[in-house]
């Protein structure tokens, strides 16, 4: 009886009458398209080499030439809302110079090769170069859920900080002895608020000290433990403790000897820990684990495996398990709600899963993008069209 | 665009135009609207043309621009707008009228009444594993739900079908 039904089915659609179809019209429509990408390209790499051309190299490194963007898209104005709802739960993700929004069909071609990307409320902050093999220099731009991209005049060398919530990103210049902290919005560039400050950091081999940056907060990861300050007010709050990249969302940071606390920042309450998930190693007196904070502040992913690569960088051979070292065949991560402290376990190793902005869990295999919630492991995925290259996700801190 | 390249975009256009617009008509139920919807994913692939070359994978792009759009629509303009559409125009003005080619009218049109009072996620479900012959997972992708969703949704499209005894022919048994 299925069978009869579907033979039906298929009979009444084949019995639709089609419409011609208006090639013409179609064709005129995406001439148009790239016509008004073409305009915005030439108006955004003016901006490239006068913003750049007038920036302060603070770290003094010779840039050799801004990095020339030729950007294209096919998210149209109608597809706007969608796409942004699409991206919070979606993610980011990119290969070569191409960038997609959560679904394939949300697409930016920005010409040159993104080596990174970090969330903010309604678009990325992507890291780009024009060398092929996406080493050398690296320039900021913003790209938006509604297909904009938009360079950002940040200096040298340095990893700003994103709000995963906000349409803002943060970053420092040297001052004195000290540096400048800029908040700015990213979407347009402009900056909202400057403040200056100093402390103690000699212990990352970067110009100025890695920063983190959620709702009213800059989190600096400085000698000791980790500084907090009010960007609005220049006021300094609680610290953290722990001395590592800043890893914040939500209003929340991860702090502590492994990070395997969950701060709330202002007071640096702590709400949630996932210390008994570490572990020692045989003959080892230290325990183990990693820890990696959601962009909404909601859920901590957990792991306490070892992952083998055979150059850094390079592919997993091999997961071994963190006390006896044997290999480990099926591993898993734990991921732990920071209210409830309800954990659920998905598989995986330390370098499987991103984070999207709304907290799910992220993971890529070939050209499977898969999401997963955080609460009940329950995952969706989608395919991206095959193509040159390993596929990157958002989020990383330093680029997948 | 190249016009070798645009050459191939409108052979490519021209042939999936046919299989992509009565997909829609079965998502949308509305033939002037899946009309538009169609003509917008094509303008889709025909800006991302240069990455997209082969034609199948041209095809599963344009299908998937498609249905976002066509869900999109409906999201923006809620469901209450899924209105009806005169279909018997093309039926009610034809000379002839065999019995067999009267039977026929009537089995299209309650058949199609009974598409379009599915909800969209059913139809969509119905339309690309059954006209489209993707698979649970494929189909899951597209719509981006679990799975398990697609197969909760086309049992229940199918159920909606199989109640409306005048689709099934007399002698038929359950399965």
């Amino acid at each position: 009886m299925t069978d009869q039904l579907l033979e039906k089915i298929r009979d009444h659609a084949g019995a639709e009458p089609v419409p011609e179809i208006d090639l013409d019209g179609i064709i005129r429509r995406g001439r148009r398209v790239r016509r008004r990408r073409t305009v915005a390209r030439r108006g955004i790499v003016t901006l490239a080499v006068g913003a750049i051309a007038g920036a302060v190299v603070v770290t003094g490194i010779d840039h050799g030439g801004p990095t020339r963007l030729d950007a294209s898209t096919t998210i149209s104005a109608g597809d706007v809302d969608l796409v942004s709802a699409a991206y919070r739960a979606g993610g980011a993700f990119s290969r070569g110079d191409t960038l997609w929004f959560s679904d394939p069909t949300y697409s930016v071609d920005l010409g040159v090769t993104v080596q990174m990307m970090l969330y903010t409320s309604q678009g990325v902050v992507a890291g780009v170069t024009n060398s092929d093999d996406g080493t050398a220099r690296r320039d900021y731009v913003y790209v938006g859920t509604d297909g904009s991209v938009r360079p950002l005049d940040l200096p040298g060398k340095v990893v700003p900080g994103t709000d995963a919530q906000a349409d803002r990103l943060v970053y420092l210049t040297k001052e004195g002895p000290g540096w400048r902290i800029h908040v700015v919005e990213a979407s347009t560039g402009r900056e909202v608020a400057s403040v200056t400050y100093a402390a103690r950091y000699t212990w990352a081999g970067w110009d100025v000290p890695p920063i983190g940056l959620t709702g009213d907060f800059v989190v600096l990861g400085v000698d000791g433990d980790q500084q907090v300050v009010n960007w609005r007010t220049g006021e300094r709050v609680a610290d953290v403790p722990g001395t590592q990249l800043p890893a914040v969302g939500g209003g929340r940071a991860l702090g502590g000897p492994l990070s395997d606390k969950t701060y709330q920042l202002g007071d640096s309450k702590k709400l949630r820990s996932t210390t008994d998930l570490a572990v020692r190693m045989e003959g080892s007196s230290e325990p183990y684990a990693r820890n990696s904070l959601s962009p909404d502040g909601r859920f901590v992913e957990t792991t306490n495996t070892f992952v083998g690569l055979d150059k850094p960088g390079g592919p997993v051979t091999g997961v071994s398990d963190g006390v006896t070292g044997e290999t480990v065949a099926d591993p898993v991560v734990h991921v732990t709600d920071v209210a409830t402290g309800r954990r659920i376990t998905l598989p995986g190793h330390a370098l499987t899963y991103g984070w999207t902005p709304d907290g799910r869990l992220m993971r890529v295999d070939g050209t499977k993008v898969t999401t997963c919630d955080a609460s009940t492991g329950e995952c969706t995925s989608t395919s991206v069209p095959a193509g040159r290259g390993a596929i990157r996700m958002a989020g990383r801190y330093l680029g997948s | 665009m190249r016009q070798t390249s645009e050459a191939d975009f409108s052979e490519f256009a021209r042939s999936a135009w046919p299989r992509l617009y009565r997909t829609a008509v079965v998502i949308v139920g509305d033939r002037q609207l899946a009309e538009d919807l169609v003509q917008s994913a094509l303008v889709k692939s025909y800006v991302a043309w240069p990455r997209l070359r082969e034609a199948d994978k041209a095809y599963a792009y344009t299908r998937r621009a498609m249905v976002n759009v066509a869900h999109d629509w409906f999201r923006k303009h809620g469901w209450a707008k899924e209105s009806a559409t005169d279909l018997t125009a093309d039926y009610g003005g034809r000379a002839d009228s065999t019995d067999d080619h009267a039977s026929a009218s009537v089995e299209h049109l309650a058949l199609n009444d009974v598409l379009r009072s599915l909800p969209l996620g059913q139809r969509s479900a119905v339309a690309l594993r059954f006209l489209d012959d993707l698979s649970v997972q494929e189909t899951a992708d597209i719509l981006n739900i679990t799975s398990g969703t697609v197969k909760s949704q086309t049992s229940a499209a199918l159920a909606a079908l199989r109640s409306h005894a005048h689709l099934v022919p007399e002698g038929s048994h359950h399965d």
